[in-house]
């Protein structure tokens, strides 16, 4: 766990040592004053007033030292907590932007999200509200149990023997209760994404509720952590019983003891000394048995740190692609495929399974497949979201792993589905691609994004803000937006996956006339999904399963009659399907 | 959840807490008294040593010997341990039953809450992201944990520890009491201090609090757009905006606090506690009003206050949390629903044939996406809507499956108004494939049996089928019982396939389909055309078009522009008009034109 703490605060970890060795001074202060404070009151029940004044200015002293030092201690606790609400929180995050594109999937953001904000909220507030106390309630038995050892052997000799076994049983109960919190925190998880699918398909789970049970699935999460719930209820419980019960046996063990004690005294004579002896002995006992029963009652609180701490670990665990030091250039603005192996996670099956393609500087690749073959994956892999597993991609015939990634950046321009606008106004959100783009250039963009007209209908046009709290777009909207951005950087080279770009029949007018404007200047890897697209393109690549079967130009590939010619007469049949009364294909062309 | 209406909510329930927990407030009481009992029987064993050795102490120092009769002192010891052991026990038993309690309230919330959600309208949750629905059904949910299950508990547990103590302090002495007592009155006047240090400046904090976090959403969504413009920096500087202005506004928030909150703490350590009691303890001996041995139940009993006290102040401070919470809870399920029909058994549905009779529908009063619409769907019969994107199209489709009811007008179904068939009756009798082909987290038998649970295997595969999905589904892992997303990694088009069988298997008489867009790659989407045409015969259909070839022979189109019909008739007519069905045609047109080409060399 502080290993955990001590990266997350990186260079700042100083401060949380230098936090926790004040916390132990403090701990180790308290105890001594404490049992300043017991041989005092030994003194005093003896009638030994003797320099009791001196004790007692001494004990007031005292008593001031540890007061300034709890201040100290819990001003260090803030600063290790702003500490990590500032610097680790940059670190995270610094952290996260250098991982591959590849890694910012749904849940992995959903998890960024909710570290960096609660998580890390919680884990700032362990210093000062709960290692202090529990550094202070460890310590403290310690340097009791060696007083006692001076003061009363056998009681010493108790506390010794108690202190590992209590930590025997702490130990199980946290692992009887660490057992079903796992659990219960898994199906928190499960339930949780059960309500964001139940706001996110309501539209589904209405129309289709004509029997009234389209709830049934959020019905039996709910059902299932409440189960759960419930024995971690009990767990939780019987394992605070279990600490307490062991804690208060040791307790009993002492009363017990001094019954004996007195009983076997007793038939002899008792002396006073040895009343005020076990008198203070018990004093100590209290404070003893009070403090285990404090750090019995921080292991939830413990616990669930360490959760949120694992949690933040794993983010760190992810790693950030390899970069070189220095930059190579591309010689021109082809691509190559060399025997491309890649997988998406160790224990998955091979994506793509040894993928060879050439596509020369200036020319314009289309690739086919089904869903699945890997045309997404090779497309993406040109823009290293990823690295491949064996193989390499070539950029102007460098390696893409040899070129720094704003180098890698400033080559290509990409259309895919990410239709993410920053809150902002349409403009900046454009000149994204090109910070320092005359006006011209922008409504350039605009125009060949076709967003011209969408733009007169915004009352403030260009400068309308997006995102949150901005305007209202439609998805295909927000899509061309990212396509004039993406148009506006000029990159040699081109990605394009038609498939997710095409929202809408606009959209689709809008790619197409684009691909054909670019045709012959840029590099360009389309995705393709319309007939036309594939026609104009200068070689086209047929993918299945990760491999490519067949590749050629249009005209080559038709006269294969292989999979390609087939996919043409499939899409020859879909663009003639109408609903309702069949008619002949294309009346008015 | 909009602030202005969290606001009427709070000024609705007084206590919203209160009324949250009303259902649960004997259970609870239950638990407080049951810790209060507790509390008081763990004291007795430091009463009783105080006892024993009070009379121990003074008969050595009277009589010079202890006449004790052995056995009084054993029982009194055996007594104690019983006393302390049964304590432990209640105050775990207390904990339980605010557990419990807490468990029943957080299940009668979240199926309550689920229930109010199936029929708020559905523009609620376009108006929200579907993580905030999370945060309210399981994260405030839980933010109420901390009030159920631990403040009745401690508050009784502080009521019983402190009574006794108090009683027994001040019949011991009530001089020494009072002086003994002094540090926790100390303390509550630097908590005071603290919370209204920190009062000033919590509104600020609150703010900074939204602002990083929409600053981390923000930011963890750019990164890989960002990134592919190969400016990382720029993403970051928002967001180490926010966390910075955040530290600050935590450190300006925090540094009154902490110098109070350091010294209350400081105030009630046992080691100041213990100080406290033997100075002012010396001082009355030697000023004779106090014997030492009576020091002995202050030194022992006064240290047992700090713990539920400081328990007691923790979740003080998280109750405003909690209050918050229920708050945001009250406001959620104050949320207006759809008007549910009684189902007047007068209204009979006629037939399958739909009516928009004048109907408007806004989200908001500035923004009208649809103004004063009249058409009919006959039975039978196609219509298609066609339009620019942002025209309105979709919004038809939702108000016709009365995801939220029009603003002004009627729809009718057979006659009979939408808002007067039961939504049972009414989704019996409208089918829909939307573009959203989403499917729920579980086996793809019960994602096509969604609409009919208790439908045969027979009829889901029958179903499966007429979609062209059945084969895929028998070639994956478990078949029919492979779960979505886990066993099963379908794509676009295989997700919509089975979004139309789940659609054939309602066999409803009126069809609405949101046409499939461009996402299915060529092989689905012939098997998707072919699923739609076998299923659309004999149906009342109404159709959302994409692409225009598709819809050409319905029997009516109906042109939208920015929320209004300005074209309608058949493919033929429209065409002739040369208005903006023509120029729609046109943008495609030049595709078309590609095509022949290419089918013609």
């Amino acid at each position: 766990m502080l290993k955990t703490f001590s990266q997350l605060l990186g260079d700042d970890v100083t401060i949380l040592h230098r936090y926790l060795a004040m916390a132990v001074v403090y701990a180790v202060f308290c105890g001594l004053s404490l049992i300043m404070l017991a041989l005092i009151l030994s003194q005093l029940m003896l009638a030994n007033l003797d320099q009791m004044a001196l004790w007692l200015i001494l004990l007031f002293f005292a008593i001031i030292l540890c007061w300034c030092l709890r201040r100290v201690v819990e001003q260090m606790g803030i600063a290790v907590g702003i500490a990590v609400l500032e610097n680790a929180r940059l670190r995270l995050g610094h952290h996260a932007a250098s991982l591959p594109v590849g890694w910012f999937t749904q849940q992995n953001t959903t998890q960024f999200n909710h570290l960096v904000t609660q998580g890390m909220m919680s884990v700032a507030q362990l210093p000062a509200h709960v290692f202090t106390l529990v550094i202070s309630s460890v310590i403290t038995p310690l340097v009791i149990v060696i007083a006692l050892l001076c003061i009363h052997g056998v009681f010493g000799l108790i506390a010794l023997v108690a202190l590992p076994l209590i930590v025997l049983v702490f130990r199980l109960t946290s692992k009887i209760a660490r057992f079903t919190d796992e659990r219960y925190q898994q199906s928190f998880a499960e339930t949780s994404q059960r309500m964001v699918e139940f706001a996110q398909a309501q539209s589904v789970l209405r129309a289709f509720n004509g029997e009234g049970r389209s709830t049934r699935f959020i019905h039996q999460a709910v059902d299932q952590q409440r189960h759960f719930g419930l024995k971690l209820i009990l767990m939780s419980s019987l394992s605070a019983v279990l600490n307490s019960w062991a804690i208060q046996i040791v307790f009993a063990v002492f009363l017990i003891v001094t019954v004996f004690w007195l009983n076997i005294h007793s038939t002899n004579q008792l002396l006073l000394a040895d009343i005020v002896n076990i008198t203070v002995s018990l004093l100590l006992v209290c404070r003893f048995i009070d403090t285990l029963l404090e750090v019995a009652s921080y292991s939830e609180v413990l616990r669930s740190a360490g959760s949120q701490l694992e949690a933040i670990q794993q983010i760190f665990n992810a790693k950030a692609l390899v970069q070189v030091e220095i930059s190579k250039s591309p010689n021109d603005a082809s691509i190559e495929f060399k025997n491309v192996q890649f997988r998406y996670a160790e224990d998955e099956p091979d994506v793509l399974k040894g993928v060879d393609l050439y596509i020369p500087s200036g020319s314009m690749m289309a690739l086919i497949g089904a869903s699945g073959s890997g045309k997404t994956t090779l497309a993406k892999l040109v823009a290293r979201f990823f690295d491949v597993n064996q193989g390499q991609v070539l950029l102007g015939g460098v390696d893409v792993k040899q070129l720094r990634y704003e180098q890698l950046t400033t080559q290509i321009s990409q259309i895919f589905q990410d239709n993410y606008l920053f809150s902002g106004s349409i403009a900046q959100n454009i000149r994204m691609g090109k910070a320092n783009a005359t006006d011209d250039q922008v409504m350039q963009a605009v125009q060949q994004a076709g967003i011209t007209e969408m733009l007169a209908r915004l009352p403030d046009g260009l400068e309308s803000m997006v995102g949150e709290g901005g305007v209202r777009l439609s998805g295909g909207e927000r899509q061309r937006i990212t396509i004039a951005r993406a148009l506006i950087k000029d990159a040699p080279i081109l990605l394009v996956d038609e498939a997710t770009a095409a929202l809408d029949a606009e959209n689709q007018a809008i790619i197409c006339e684009l691909l054909n404007r670019l045709r012959g200047q840029k590099t360009i890897l389309v995705i393709a999904h319309q007939l036309s697209t594939i026609a104009a393109a200068d070689h086209i690549a047929v993918l299945e399963k990760g491999r490519v079967i067949e590749q050629g130009t249009p005209a080559q590939l038709r006269l294969l009659h292989g999979h390609y010619a087939r996919y043409l007469a499939q899409g020859q049949a879909v663009k003639g399907w109408r609903l309702g009364k069949n008619v002949q294909v294309g009346e008015h062309a | 959840m909009c602030a202005s209406h969290v606001k009427k909510v709070q000024a609705q329930y007084s206590n919203p807490l209160n009324f949250i927990l009303h259902p649960i407030r004997l259970k609870l009481i239950l638990a407080s008294v049951t810790a209060a009992v507790g509390s008081m029987l763990t004291l007795v064993p430091l009463i009783a040593i105080t006892w024993v050795i009070s009379t121990i102490f003074t008969e050595v120092t009277t009589l010079g010997g202890s006449q004790q009769g052995d056995d009084k002192i054993l029982w009194m010891m055996l007594l104690s341990i019983g006393c302390l052991l049964l304590g432990m026990l209640l105050l775990t038993v207390s904990e339980l039953i605010a557990h419990l309690a807490d468990h029943e309230i957080t299940g009668q919330l979240q199926s309550k809450i689920t229930q109010h959600l199936t029929q708020v309208p559905l523009g609620w949750f376009t108006g929200r992201s579907s993580g905030e629905v999370k945060q309210i059904m399981q994260d405030d949910i839980g933010l109420l944990h901390s009030l159920t299950a631990h403040f009745y508990p401690a508050v009784g547990r502080a009521f019983g520890t402190i009574s006794v103590a108090v009683i027994f302090l001040l019949m011991m002495d009530w001089r020494m009491a009072i002086l003994a007592l002094l540090p926790f009155l100390g303390f509550v006047i630097f908590l005071r201090k603290a919370m209204r240090a920190s009062g000033n400046n919590i509104q600020q904090f609150a703010n900074q609090l939204g602002q990083i976090n929409s600053a981390a959403v923000e930011f963890i969504h750019a990164i890989p757009v960002v990134k592919t413009f190969g400016k990382s920096g720029q993403a970051s500087q928002g967001y180490q905006q926010a966390v910075h202005s955040f530290a600050n506004a935590f450190r300006i928030f925090t540094r009154p606090l902490v110098k109070s909150m350091a010294h209350a703490h400081a105030m009630i350590s046992p080691i100041t506690i213990l100080g406290v009691v033997l100075l002012s303890g010396t001082l009355l001996i030697s000023l004779g009003w106090l014997k030492p041995i009576n020091l002995l139940p202050f030194m022992l009993i006064t240290p047992t206050i700090c713990a539920p006290v400081l328990l007691l102040h923790t979740l003080l401070h998280d109750l405003q949390a909690s209050q918050a919470a229920a708050q945001r809870i009250l406001a959620l399920l104050d949320t207006p629903v759809l008007p549910m029909a009684i189902g007047n058994p007068q209204l009979q549905i006629k037939d399958s044939s739909i009516d928009f009779h004048q109907v408007s529908y806004g989200y908001t009063a500035q923004h009208q996406v649809l103004s004063d619409l009249n058409f009919s769907l006959k039975y039978g019969t196609i219509t298609a809507i066609v339009g620019p994107s942002g025209a309105g199209k979709s919004t038809i489709a939702q108000l016709l499956l009365r995801f939220f009811d029009p603003v002004a007008g009627t729809i009718t179904l057979g006659g009979v108004d939408l808002r007067d068939i039961q939504t049972t009756t009414l989704y019996q009798q409208i089918g829909f494939v939307l573009q959203d082909t989403r499917l729920i987290h579980a086996s793809v038998r019960d994602n096509i049996a969604l609409g009919r649970p208790n439908a045969s295997q027979q009829e889901i595969e029958h179903a499966a089928k007429a979609a062209n999905i059945h084969d895929r589904i028998m070639a994956l892992p478990q078949g029919y019982q492979s779960i979505v997303g886990k066993d099963a990694q379908l794509s676009g088009g295989e997700r919509q396939r089975i979004s139309i069988a789940r659609a054939i298997l309602l066999d409803p008489p009126i069809l609405v389909l949101d046409e499939a867009t461009a996402a299915a790659d060529i092989e689905n989407e012939i098997a998707i055309q072919d699923a739609l045409s076998k299923f659309a015969q004999g149906r009342t259909l109404l159709v959302i078009a994409h692409r225009l070839d598709t819809i050409m022979n319905a029997d009516q189109i109906l042109v939208l522009d920015q929320g209004q019909i300005v074209e309608q008739g058949t493919h033929e007519a429209l065409f002739a008009q040369q208005g903006l069905y023509h120029q729609l045609w046109s943008y495609t047109e030049k595709h078309v034109h590609t095509q022949m080409e290419e089918a013609s060399c």
